[in-house]
């Protein structure tokens, strides 16, 4: 398929683009097999700072093994291997003398299942502070009250910080989720279909919150809702399934893949005729 | 269940002989139970807890043995509980599923659960009392039926462990707690209820124990004044009224009553730590 | 501390935690084996067969074929005795009883489970032998022991197969209604055949228990070594003899002792290895 490609927002120049927006994840000829078997290969894009991209297409191309090794979560699934090159910033994630838990507090992930700690709300914020050291317990406070405000939590579970987590609704348990990801203040935000588990409003609460989230964070969004991409995404990378692996059909700009696509395979794919 | 189809003869057969049975065990349970508790109903009293015994046993209470038993448990469970919740939390955590150590250990457990108990009192006797020097006392006992019930506290800790949901550790893993912070702060809390489970059979187990106490912890009915001590356990005792007391056999059944009821505590606290860990993890 | 020094610590600790348990199982191989030692050194293997059992004459023999005997037959009696009822029990629970009622005796055989042994010994003493004495004396005798020993095995084969039975897939059971199966057809022909490995290893689990069990049988069976004329005649056990001649056995004696006890040590885990043997193939 097509060869990497520098995402620039229409008409800017690339010195400005250098200047404005650097490049903040760059995957070159990515690949992630397991087993020996490869659920994705050539995978070849750059996120600047900032942005929303999604990463779409049908079931089964490998959206979700490529997301998980940016955070290198592949690591703990026994036979995945990741080839290529990936780079948060200047720190090369894949090689092995990385330190993963230094790249975790940087690079945050949600689940498509919202996964709060069985143990109080305070408590699922304040373990991520106290792991990487923050133990001051007004700073503990601030962090845990920051970050309940920016997903809209606040006001809802301020008096109840102590009682479990687990009683939320599913709604709020994710964006608590997101709230003990944002705790640590990393710099990208990983999200693995956030909202296909929930009911429709809380699955547009959680849209919301992650759209509100560009400018501050670096999003990368696995969906497999077109709709979702198109409303949010700035940038999109489509996927689709090459021989029993996934692959890069095209990557471009949202505006540019949802109402100019160049890849047959994306035309069809964003018109609903496939997939 | 079939609705409205002959009943062939055969049928008829094999359910008249199911439903025997059936009332059978009922009437069997009925029957051991209940003879021992009428017999030794009468012998019963707020007396009979906290007395020492007099006339080798034919009189007073039970005191002193209750104490040993109490002492012969918190040495078994305080051995047998953290080797138990470590190992367990090995075996559910921190081993390849192929790993050659988790297989030594869990067939080793499995030939151990089944050991008969007297063997086990010949090895306590051997190592605990003579190797180790600690004599007829209720260390040797406790340490003897730590021994016993290892295999069931692990087997219940690793279920417990099992049960938590998958999702807590990656959401663990994500935020970059480290495999000891994940274990310590989310795995073990979480794991209690299986825990809770173990400790409840193996109480169960260790009360019910005679054979192997017989030569390790021994058969002094006085109150102990250490752990090092010898002292009799309750199972012990009702051998004891019952085989060479002559005229006993009340007290024995007494004693036996007693036994069963805190066996029946037991096992009731360990069905609902069941149900109710299962009901915990079954939550979103 | 580094995060990956903690994880290094914590699963040096598991590590040693699981290698305990694991070891134990070693440990009382090697120990019972040890004690046993003088007595196969000094007696020769061939005597503990051909000498009769009379380890404190002057000319001591150590001969415990008799007690062999005894714990091979009374074993394999109530092993006999206990499958079927063990069995029809669980079928009972599976296919005949309405839900509440199943549950109930359920509940039941989980509580004669936990019945301490010394308690059904207690029980056999003093209502099952002066039963048995009214037909024929002394009463305690091999049939005491075998109608106790079955009524104490049979609560693990029907938990067992009850397990068992329920682990057969719903939709083999679906396949037999649909062919309009009769419910004993469904029972005989479909249900227990499926559940045989689980069924066998509640079988082996029973015969564990009833070569292993001591004090039941201590204070049933008369304590005679005898090899058997009838069932009303009075044996002893192999176990029975440990536990009453530990007390005051020394050198010779004892190890002769510690010889039986590694006998029942060796049979456990053949039966252990020739179940595991039968399921592998089974599976294969």
């Amino acid at each position: 398929m097509s060869g990497p490609l520098r995402i620039v927002n229409p008409g800017e120049t690339e010195k400005t683009v250098a200047a404005e927006q650097e490049v903040v994840l760059h995957l070159d000829d990515v690949a992630v097999s397991y087993n020996g078997r490869l659920a994705i290969r050539e995978a070849t894009f750059d996120v600047t700072g900032g942005s929303i991209m999604a990463l779409i297409g049908p079931s089964g191309c490998g959206k979700s093994s490529l997301l998980q090794s940016i955070n290198r979560m592949t690591d703990l699934i026994p036979g995945a291997r990741v080839d290529g090159q990936l780079h948060l910033g200047g720190l090369d994630v894949l090689a092995p003398e990385t330190d993963v838990t230094a790249l975790r507090r940087r690079v945050g992930m949600i689940f498509q299942k919202p996964n709060p700690f069985p143990t109080s709300i305070r408590s699922n914020l304040a373990m991520p502070l106290h792991e990487h050291g923050v133990r001051d317990r007004d700073q503990v406070d601030a962090a845990i009250q920051g970050a309940l405000e920016e997903v809209g939590l606040w006001k809802e579970v301020l008096d109840r910080l102590d009682s479990p987590a687990q009683a939320l609704s599913g709604g709020q348990q994710q964006r608590l989720c997101i709230a003990r990801a944002l705790v640590l203040r990393p710099e990208v935000i990983l999200l693995d279909e956030p909202c296909s588990a929930l009911d429709p409003i809380a699955s547009g609460v959680v849209e919301d919150l992650v759209a509100s989230l560009r400018g501050h964070f670096t999003v990368v969004i696995v969906t497999h809702n077109l709709a979702q991409a198109r409303r949010i995404a700035d940038d999109v990378v489509v996927l689709w399934a090459c021989g029993g692996a996934g692959c890069m059909a095209e990557a471009g700009p949202a505006k540019q893949i949802f109402e100019d696509p160049q890849d047959p395979i994306t035309q069809d794919y964003v018109n609903g005729y496939r997939g | 269940m079939l609705s409205g189809k002959t009943i062939r003869w055969s049928d008829g057969v094999l359910g008249a002989a199911v439903w025997a049975v059936a009332i059978g065990t009922f009437g069997i349970f009925a029957w051991v139970v209940g003879d021992v508790a009428l017999r030794g109903m009468s012998e019963l009293s707020l007396g009979f807890l906290y007395e020492s015994p007099s006339n080798a046993g034919r009189a007073g209470g039970i005191a002193p043995i209750l104490v040993s038993t109490g002492l012969i448990l918190a040495v078994c469970l305080g051995v047998s509980v953290p080797i138990g919740v470590g190992a367990a939390a090995l075996l559910a955590e921190f081993t390849r599923s192929d790993g050659a150590l988790g297989r030594f250990v869990r067939v080793s457990l499995d030939v151990l659960s089944g050991v008969p108990s007297i063997v086990f009192g010949l090895f306590g006797n051997a190592f605990f009392c003579v190797a180790l020097g600690l004599g007829f006392s209720i260390v040797s006992g406790g340490l003897t039926l730590a021994c016993m019930v290892l295999p069931l506290v692990i087997r219940a800790t690793e279920e417990g462990f099992r049960a938590v949901p998958d999702d807590i550790r990656q959401g663990a893993a994500a935020l970059g707690l480290s495999r000891a912070s994940t274990f310590l702060k989310l795995l073990l809390p979480a794991a209690l209820p299986g825990l809770g489970v173990g400790l409840a059979l193996g109480i169960g187990r260790a009360l019910a124990e005679t054979a192997a106490l017989l030569f390790t912890s021994g058969y002094v009915d006085r109150m102990p004044t250490s752990v090092f001590d010898s002292g009799r356990a309750l199972s012990i005792h009702v051998y004891d009224l019952a085989m060479n007391v002559t005229g006993g056999e009340p007290r024995a059944c007494a004693t036996a009553l007693v036994l069963v009821a805190i066996l029946v505590a037991a096992n009731s606290a360990a069905a609902r730590l069941t149900t109710r860990g299962s009901g915990q993890s079954g939550n979103q | 501390m580094l995060p990956s020094t903690k994880d290094a610590l914590l699963i040096g600790v598991l590590r040693a935690c699981a290698l305990v348990a694991g070891a134990v199982l070693l440990l009382i191989v090697a120990f019972v084996a040890r004690d046993s030692w003088p007595a196969l050194r000094d007696v020769g293997v061939t005597r503990f067969f051909t000498d009769s059992w009379s380890p404190t004459s002057a000319e001591p023999g150590f001969g415990i074929t008799p007690m062999i005997l005894a714990t091979l037959i009374t074993s394999a009696c109530a092993v006999a005795l206990a499958t079927p009822i063990g069995i029809a029990s669980a079928v009972f629970a599976q296919f005949y009883a309405p839900k509440r009622v199943a549950t109930v005796q359920r509940r039941v055989i989980e509580l004669l489970a936990g019945i301490p042994s010394v308690v059904y010994g207690l029980w056999g003493l003093v209502v099952l032998v002066p039963l048995l004495l009214q037909f024929a004396p002394p009463g305690q005798s091999l049939l005491a022991g075998v109608l106790v020993l079955t009524v104490m095995i049979l609560p693990t084969v029907a938990l067992m197969a009850d397990i068992a039975i329920a682990a057969v897939p719903a939709t083999t059971l679906q396949a037999a209604h649909a062919l309009a199966l009769r419910r004993s057809s469904i029972v005989l022909k479909v249900a227990l055949p499926a559940a045989r490995p689980g069924i066998m290893t509640g079988v082996v689990l029973a015969a564990g228990r009833a070569i292993g069990e001591t004090m039941a049988v201590l204070m049933v069976c008369g304590n005679v070594v005898k090899v058997p004329g009838s069932f009303f005649d009075p044996v002893r056990t192999l176990t029975a003899n440990i536990a009453l001649e530990m007390g005051y056995a020394l050198t010779d004696h004892r190890a002769a002792l510690f010889v039986s006890g590694l006998c029942l040590l060796l049979v456990w885990m053949a039966l252990v290895a020739a179940n595991g043997m039968a399921r592998g193939t089974e599976r294969a």
